[in-house]
């Protein structure tokens, strides 16, 4: 058969790979169907586990079902069980199997076989070769042979090959053999030995050369033929060729009692070479990297990475290079190490060294030295430096009557000037006779020379070096006191030294002209008279204009960016700088028109403060660095130990009983997410106690609940107003500071303003932040600062509802303003928002008699307040339940988590609720429109959940909740309500 | 003029004739001179034999008080100083590398050393005998401490790692983490309760020992640099950085003292009355203060210490600062007056560790070299 023959081709080498065919069909299936799932809308889509089995079934399908269905998942279920304390009985120490970390369906997969340590992937066969050691071992003990003892290790051989090895046998290669192509090679080579041998045997045999020809052929096949029984060669030995490199006689090793230092000598061998022949053997210099900077003795883990860590710090004191022993002679090294290495190359490129080489050293005898060199370099007269005729100025002479002799003198003095001193002793020497040079040894116009060259020098040195020349001068001769006597200054009263007479007119120019290179255009600064300081009304700004003007024209130095202005935010400090502009530009036209006189600008009362006002900025500047520190220096600060730490020191916890600290948030998003506690805290505040009064005037009892009534509408108007308190509310860390503050209307001290002014830069920030927030989801957002009476009412949505109750808010609002001002018990200023929630707290804690406004305080009361609620409403559960929720986000205060936040948007919505029934509560209400307004509100309630949020003054904020907590949903609100109800009374009561 | 109830045997009336001394057979007088003829301010006795004489010895003025103290100390530190240890009674030999730290525990019978090799080692000093060697470390042991009741060890190196030992089956009870990085330093507590240590990451951290938990229960991040040194008083922990700071955590008072001494602290040491603050600086001034003032009280100079974290410690009559040096040397300096008394070369390289007997006139110090030796 065809086939069949075909079959007998083919070699099969190897196992054949299994085909996954048995894998279970509905795993695949499941595979298959996810990329479906996937495309399918979300609440299309099935949860599968990777068995493809459907194990949720949804509410009304049968829930969750893993195992056993619609229970907890254990056998069990809610079965009581006795409860067993770990602490008495601990766990006994549990042997750990491989079985304890399967679950059923790995066991399954399994298919019963155990596991075990596969022998397959063991490379060389060292665990084979163990087991097959230890199994031997114990067959001796159990039944002894003769021979007693071990029985040796090359009697035992592995059980198994590895997977290399088989391989290796499955291709023909048998234990033994070297592993080469043994059918080219050994072939070839035996091939030619043959040969060798046939050629040989007849070079022995002379006369027989004639047949040689005619006998090749045939010796051949018979090479051939004996190929059969030809051996194939077994693996060759490998040698470590160790080619001897040093000068020691053979065999002798320097090593033999020391060998720590072979590595070290190899290494140092290896580098050199790779130095000599530019090849750097990146191993020798990792090692040596190696060696040279860890520490001696030991290595680290296989697993760890060379660290800074075991870098050896302590090498450098160690020595280790000095103690080396210098085994070769240096001459040796130096010299001949040339030779060898020539050699080695020689030998390896095969390259011989020439035995004579044309090259030779060439070599100079040294220069002979003239017996009168003096080993000292002679400098040239240096060209004498500005200082030194500066202060010598000679005195100005009146030429000599001689035309020509002048022109000499000119002439010369110019010559030495540039040229240098030695051009005089030059020219002095040459000329000693000439009677026309006598000038320059002390004869006829000597001292109009000296004055011409002093001339001719100073002009030179203003050529070559004017700033270095003009540098010396001003920094070395200067005294604060000299340049203020040059400008013209009036001396301070403390100043009486006169004036230092070494400073010549002709400096004082010198200086003026400096002083106008470094200090620009201070004439149109110094020109601010009183009458032209166009903020005199505020001396603050006026300030700050001044320092504009001197930032603008640069008028004396100073440093480039001074500290911001404190309390400004970006807008004001832009709109501020464009007045300056303009004031600026008014100034320098009317300056213009003056066309100010230099001396008039001197004499003016007040200048050199502004002149130099930058010095002493400078001056205090650099103080703090000038004055060391003193050391030992001690601070003290408060430190709070935990609890546990006192208790094992045995000390009694210091802040015992205190509260822990309120700990800061990590970043304004979190700030932004969960709103700070004091801001959660008069929310809450306002809501629990508005209930507490709606309850209160429903009972109708006593004149103060009453006001609490017209109070809780203040706290209502507070509650609704601004984004803008909002902000500070999450963006300033002490709200409770600052209201108090607003409370007392105490003078705001330095430290608050430069918060404030932070508080200002966040509060834009979050302004930005929200009004983008707004426009991604498309919504309009309100300008700066709403004012809630005079917004009309723009948004859609439940447009009509929303005005109709906004207006009844207003007049609320009138109402309370009315109150305000009948009860005196509320400071309105002005219709700051800041004040009247501050009051509103006031006037809440007092209602509530609470002083200290701390989380733990509040939260009781407030229990109270619901507990109150749902006894009185029945159809206010859901207020209830949302002030239940606050306080229970109180209790577990300030840890983040995604419900709580959600909780907060709820609450909000909640309030808002309430507050339009607040806004009903006003004389003139009637039960039957609550009754509508209730369902009013409720309808408008259920569309809120799906609708973007429509009320205009609470918008931004529910915005803000609602992104935050869009995760949750509402329908796990409800369900853990119940359960949430129960377990806030226990905490209550382990809080209390 | 008064008499005592019996006879009077002696008199004596003191320089200015304030007072006057008298002396019956059991009772020594002391009178007023205003009240000679009043009663005695002071009644001395009952002796328990019966007393002759008597003598009035004139009390010193202040500065000669302070002089003669001196004179005393300086009589005294002369004699002390032949007294400190300075022969090398034996070398511990063991370690493979450098030898970061050496101990004596509470009661100066056995020392323990931790080193490069990762290894922490129990030994008798007094006999050169290695008791034992305790491994589990991954990296070089930076700092070990006994506790005192001597049933434990906790130990601490560059692997993070705080180990907290039996030292009996040499096995690790505990490990402590919450460092970050390389933990310098490690210290217990009076009670053997808490672990306090300090690390590279700038915190001081405390281990509760008796509960499970492994993690801190107290971090103390105050610092701006790596913390290279702690130590316990009973209400206080004192840990030096290498932000130049010495901070004393009291817990009593819940407050936190920083000492800024303007160099970075290498090392921190007690003196034994605790009212003194020994702290090794970078600059190579060992400077001693007052613990409850803050004030500098004396500097110690005349050592290398530059680079590598050296013990300095007191010795244990407080008479005199033991420094060691980054060549090798021993320095001894007299408290109060801070001249070197004694110095010797103890090692070939920088001394890591001094630690001196709390009672006895014995040392040890630890080297870079590998080897711990033994001063009496």
């Amino acid at each position: 058969m065809g086939l069949d023959s075909d079959d007998e081709d083919h070699v099969i080498y190897g196992t054949p790979i299994e085909r996954e065919e048995d894998t279970s069909a509905r795993k695949r299936r499941a595979v298959a169907e996810a990329g479906q799932l996937r495309a399918l809308p979300t609440w299309k889509q099935e949860v599968r586990d990777e068995q493809g089995r459907r194990r949720f079934h949804g509410a009304f399908t049968g829930g969750f079902s893993a195992g056993f269905y619609n229970t907890v998942g254990s056998k069990e279920g809610w079965t009581p069980q006795t409860f067993t304390s770990s602490r008495k009985n601990r766990a006994e120490v549990k042997k750990q199997s491989i079985s304890s970390f399967l679950d059923e369906e790995d066991v399954k997969d399994m298919g019963g076989s155990a596991l075990e340590t596969s022998q397959q992937y063991d490379t060389f066969g060292f665990t084979a070769a163990e087991h097959a050691r230890k199994q031997a071992s114990k067959e001796q003990k159990e039944r002894p042979s003769a021979i007693p003892g071990p029985i040796p290790d090359e009697l035992l051989v592995p059980a198994t090959n590895s997977i290399g090895v088989t391989l290796l046998m499955k291709m023909g290669w048998r234990q033994g053999r070297s592993i080469r192509d043994s059918h080219a090679d050994s072939l070839y080579e035996s091939r030619r030995n043959a040969r060798r041998a046939f050629l040989a045997f007849s070079g022995t045999r002379n006369g027989e050369d004639q047949d040689q020809s005619s006998d090749k052929p045939i010796s051949d096949q018979a090479v051939v033929g004996s190929l059969k029984e030809m051996r194939v060669p077994g693996s060759t030995p490998v040698y470590v060729l160790h080619p001897k490199q040093d000068l020691h006689g053979l065999g002798y090793d320097p090593f033999k009692h020391a060998p720590e230092f072979r590595d070290r000598k190899t290494l140092q061998k290896s580098r050199d070479r790779g130095h000599r022949t530019n090849e750097v053997s990146t191993r020798g210099d990792f090692l040596n990297s190696n060696s040279g900077q860890y520490a001696p003795g030991f290595g680290i883990g296989a697993l760890e990475d060379l660290d800074v860590e075991d870098e050896d710090i302590y090498a450098s004191g160690f020595a280790y290079e000095q103690t080396e022993v210098d085994i070769e002679a240096s001459q040796i090294t130096s010299n001949h190490n040339y030779k060898l290495d020539g050699r080695k190359r020689g030998f390896n490129l095969s390259f011989k060294i020439a035995s004579n080489s044309e090259y030779k050293l060439e070599r100079y005898l040294p220069p002979e030295i003239p017996d009168d060199f003096d080993a000292r370099h002679k400098f040239p007269t240096p060209i004498q430096s500005a200082k030194d005729f500066s202060d010598s100025a000679p005195l100005e002479v009146p030429p000599p009557e001689d035309n020509s002799l002048t022109l000499l003198i000119d002439g010369c003095a110019a010559m030495v000037a540039r040229c240098g001193k030695h051009i005089e002793d030059f020219y002095k020497e040459k000329s000693k006779t000439n009677q026309q040079f006598l000038f320059l040894s002390g004869g006829d116009g000597c001292k109009y020379y000296a004055r011409k060259l002093w001339e001719n020098q100073q002009k030179y040195i203003g050529l070559q070096r004017p700033d270095s020349a003009k540098s010396n001068i001003s920094s070395d001769k200067l005294t604060a006191e000299n340049r203020g006597k040059i400008l013209g200054e009036r001396p301070l009263d403390r100043i009486t030294k006169l004036q230092s007479p070494s400073l010549s007119a002709k400096e004082a120019v010198q200086l003026q002209s400096n002083l106008v290179d470094t200090f620009v255009k201070p004439i149109s600064l110094d020109g601010l008279q009183e009458s032209e300081k166009p903020f005199a009304n505020d001396p603050a700004k006026q300030v700050r204009f001044q320092q504009f003007l001197r930032d603008k024209y640069k008028g004396g130095l100073r440093a480039a960016n001074i500290a911001p202005i404190g309390a400004m935010s970006e807008a004001d400090r832009a709109r501020e700088r464009l007045d300056f502009e303009a004031a600026a530009e008014a100034i320098e036209k009317g300056k213009g028109g003056n066309a100010i006189d230099p001396l008039s600008v001197f004499s003016l009362p007040g200048m050199n403060e502004q002149r130099f006002v930058a010095a002493t900025q400078l001056e205090s500047s650099v103080l703090p660095q000038d004055e060391k520190p003193i050391y030992p220096r001690r601070e003290q600060f408060e430190w709070r130990p935990s609890p546990i730490l006192c208790k094992r020191f045995d000390i009694i916890d210091p802040f015992m009983g205190k509260p822990m600290p309120v700990r800061r948030p990590r970043s304004k998003i979190e700030n932004l997410i969960f709103m700070t506690e004091s801001n959660k805290g008069s929310l809450v505040e306002m809501e629990s106690s508005s209930r507490h009064t709606q309850h209160a005037s429903m009972e109708g009892i006593t004149d103060a609940e009453s006001q609490g009534t017209t109070n809780d509408s203040i706290i209502e108007l507070s509650s609704m107003h601004k984004p803008v308190d909002l902000y500070k509310a999450i963006f300033s860390d002490d709200s409770d500071d600052d209201t108090d503050e607003i409370l007392n209307d105490q003078p705001v001290d330095p430290v608050k303003t430069s918060e404030g002014a932070n508080m200002a830069l966040n509060r834009l920030v979050a302004e930005d932040f929200l009004e983008s927030l707004g426009k991604e989801l498309g919504l309009e957002v309100p300008p700066e600062r709403p004012n809630i009476l005079s917004r009309p009412e723009t948004l859609s949505g439940a447009g009509a509802s929303v005005s109709s109750q906004n207006e009844r808010i207003a007049t609320a609002v009138m109402k309370v303003k009315e109150n305000q001002s009948s009860l005196s018990m509320v400071k309105v200023g002005s219709a700051n928002e800041d004040a009247l929630l501050a009051s509103a707290e006031k006037l809440d804690l007092k209602y509530e008699k609470q002083e200290n406004r701390t989380m733990e305080n509040r939260s009781p009361p407030m229990h109270k307040q619901s507990w109150n609620d749902s006894l009185r409403y029945d159809s206010s559960s859901e207020r209830h339940m949302s002030g239940k929720r606050r306080s229970h986000t109180h209790i577990r205060n300030g840890i983040p988590e995604s419900d709580s936040s959600s909780e907060h948007h709820r609450s909000r919505r909640r309030k808002h609720h309430s507050r339009h029934r607040k806004g009903r509560r006003t004389p003139d209400t009637e039960s039957a429109s609550d009754t509508r307004h209730e369902r009013k509100h409720k309808e408008k309630r259920h569309r809120r959940t799906y609708t973007p949020e429509t009320d205009s003054s609470d918008y931004e904020r529910k915005e803000r909740y609602k992104s935050s907590s869009r995760r949750s949903s509402d329908k796990d609100r409800s369900t853990e309500h119940s359960r949430r109800h129960k377990h806030r009374r226990k905490d209550r009561a382990d809080y209390s | 003029m008064m008499t005592h109830g019996l006879q009077t045997k002696d008199a004596n009336v003191s320089e200015h004739d304030l007072l006057m001394i008298t002396l019956s057979p059991w009772n020594s007088y002391w009178w007023p001179r205003p009240i000679y003829l009043s009663s005695s301010i002071y009644i001395i006795g009952p002796h328990r034999s019966s007393l002759g004489s008597v003598v009035l010895s004139v009390r010193p003025s202040r500065p000669q008080r302070r002089r003669r103290r001196r004179d005393q100390k300086m009589s005294s530190s002369a004699t002390a100083a032949q007294q400190l240890p300075r022969t090398e009674a034996r070398a511990l030999s063991g370690h493979e590398g450098a030898v970061l730290a050496v101990r004596f525990n509470r009661d100066g019978n056995y020392c323990l050393s931790c080193g490069k090799d990762r290894t922490l080692r129990l030994w008798n000093p007094h006999t050169g005998a290695h008791v034992k060697t305790y491994k589990s470390h991954a990296r070089e042991v930076r700092d070990a401490h006994s506790s005192s009741d001597n049933a434990k060890l906790v130990s601490c190196g560059a692997d993070r790692q705080i180990f907290y030992w039996d030292v009996a089956s040499g096995r690790v009870i505990r490990k402590f983490r919450g460092h970050n990085s390389e933990v310098n330093s490690v210290k217990f507590n009076e009670y053997n309760a808490v672990v306090v240590s300090a690390g590279y990451d700038r915190t001081v951290r405390a281990f509760d020992c008796r509960s499970q938990s492994s993690d801190p229960i107290q971090t103390i991040d105050s610092f701006q640099d790596s913390v290279m040194s702690v130590n316990l008083t009973k209400t206080e922990i004192i840990a030096g950085s290498v932000d130049g700071t010495v901070r004393t955590f009291d817990i009593r008072m819940g407050r936190e003292t920083v000492d800024n001494l303007g160099h970075p602290v290498n090392c921190i040491s007690l003196s034994n009355d605790s009212n003194c603050l020994l702290a090794n600086c970078l600059d190579s001034t060992v400077r001693l203060l007052d613990k409850s003032s803050g004030e500098l009280l004396q500097e110690y100079k005349g050592h290398a210490c530059k680079s590598f974290k050296m013990d300095c410690c007191l010795t244990n009559d407080d008479a005199f600062v033991v420094g060691g040096s980054e060549d090798g040397y021993v320095f001894f300096w007299e408290l109060v007056d801070a001249p070197v008394v004694a110095r010797f070369r103890a090692h070939s390289s920088v001394v890591t560790s001094i630690s001196y007997h709390p009672t006895k006139a014995c040392m040890l110090t630890s080297s870079v070299d590998g080897s711990i030796r033994v001063w009496t």
